[in-house]
């Protein structure tokens, strides 16, 4: 019981730690992992072990270790010897958590080195224009119009609004097939 | 009543806008050589072209004092617009026609006239018009540029490829952002989708809509 019990407490922690540290949730802090997860633990124990780990995800998350990467890397870990090495239940609390959390905390790590406004999402519409105050346009062609949203990390999206006629989007497309193309030839060659 | 008060009312609307008004009073002895001078500049303004040299070329050499020829430039002008305004399938040649005789318009102008509005210059006059309709802006330009991170700071070995795409649109303005790969095959899919559905509504061609 016990063992289930540290178990539980290891996972919470280390799930605290991506919160904290990897997903921008404030709300968790060392006290709280602390009074929640191990209140019995005295707070200079709490520190170790709780730096410990943050030390051991942040080699894993900055490596990106795959799977045997991972288990050699605990297995290494294991078998250090005093206060700086991992039992067999951490070592395996470790595993379940980066497996489960492996891809989120890549993108994380990766979405803290971009810079320019990412493109969050797109709405589009296409109409067809009837009248106009100036004239009648029943003879012009359909037109799209789309909204691309922009943002930052962190920050509001900012939204811009565009008009295509079909030669337009055709043209567009046509730069899209390009840069698929440009992207399997990299993913090809590595 | 005769046949042709069986419509409800003048393609000008039902009180005669006084540009017109006081065009056809202006019209009374000008020659049909001068007519046609002024309707081709008043046309060639319509389709967009800057016709301001033509007009002060007109205004110097005619005989007629510059503040008729202004009331004429002006109800010629609003004349054509108001009537292409309306689609043809909906204002008549012979409708068009009896709505300027009740102006007292001469009929050799109105011939001319007519020849304007369901001639070959209607799509020219259409076209230019509908560039003034209000616009969400365009892109005038779109480049864009793959890159594959191969290392941060935060990161040993990235790796991740990325899209940044900066498109300048027709209000000046310039919009550079990346791209990541699974928002690309988004992007891209959507667009494709929109040229389907743009394709689709020409074949079905839906505004067959007659009133």
């Amino acid at each position: 019981m016990a063992d289930v019990e540290a178990t539980k407490s290891l996972s919470g922690l280390l799930n605290g730690i991506a919160q904290k540290v990897y997903y921008n949730n404030s709300e968790i802090t060392e006290e709280l992992l602390k009074n929640e997860l191990y209140p019995d633990l005295s707070q200079e124990e709490f520190k170790a072990l709780h730096e410990k780990m943050k030390g051991l995800v942040k080699s894993i998350a900055t490596a990106d270790m795959d799977h045997a990467q991972l288990e050699a890397f605990l297995t290494a870990q294991t078998r250090r010897q005093g206060g700086g090495g991992v039992n067999a239940e951490q070592a395996a609390a470790l595993s379940r958590f980066w497996k489960s959390q492996r891809v989120r905390v890549r993108e994380s790590l990766l979405s803290q080195s971009r810079w320019e406004p990412g493109l969050r999402g797109l709405s589009w519409r296409v109409d067809l224009q009837t009248a106009a105050s100036r004239g009648d346009a029943a003879q012009s062609g359909p037109v799209a119009l789309m909204e691309l949203e922009l943002g930052r990390a962190g920050q509001d999206s900012e939204f811009v609004c565009l008009e295509f006629d079909e030669a337009k989007i055709n043209q567009v497309l046509k730069k899209m097939a390009d840069i698929q193309e440009s992207i399997d030839n990299i993913v090809h060659h590595t | 009543m005769s046949a042709s008060h069986a419509r409800d009312s003048s393609f000008l609307g039902g009180r005669i806008p006084p540009e017109i008004e006081s065009m056809s009073k202006n019209l009374k002895d000008v020659d049909q050589e001068m007519f046609r001078k002024i309707l081709k500049a008043v046309v060639s303004a319509l389709e967009g072209k800057d016709s301001r040299e033509v007009l002060k070329s007109i205004a110097e050499s005619s005989p007629i004092p510059q503040e008729r020829l202004t009331y004429i430039v002006a109800g010629m002008y609003r004349v054509l617009s108001e009537a292409i305004r309306i689609p043809t399938s909906s204002l008549k040649q012979e409708a068009f026609k009896e709505d300027l005789r009740e102006l007292r318009i001469p009929e050799d102008f109105i011939t001319d006239f007519s020849s304007v509005v369901f001639g070959n210059r209607r799509a020219a006059i259409e076209a230019a018009t509908s560039q003034n309709d209000p616009h969400l802006p365009k892109v005038e330009d779109f480049k864009w540029r793959v890159d594959v991170a191969i290392s941060t700071s935060s990161l040993v070995r990235a790796l991740q490829p990325s899209v940044l795409m900066q498109m300048k649109l027709s209000d000046g303005s310039v919009h550079r952002f990346e791209v990541p790969v699974s928002k690309f095959q988004e992007l891209r899919y959507n667009v494709a989708l929109i040229l389907k559905e743009m394709n689709d509504l020409e074949k079905r061609s839906i505004l067959q809509i007659q009133d």
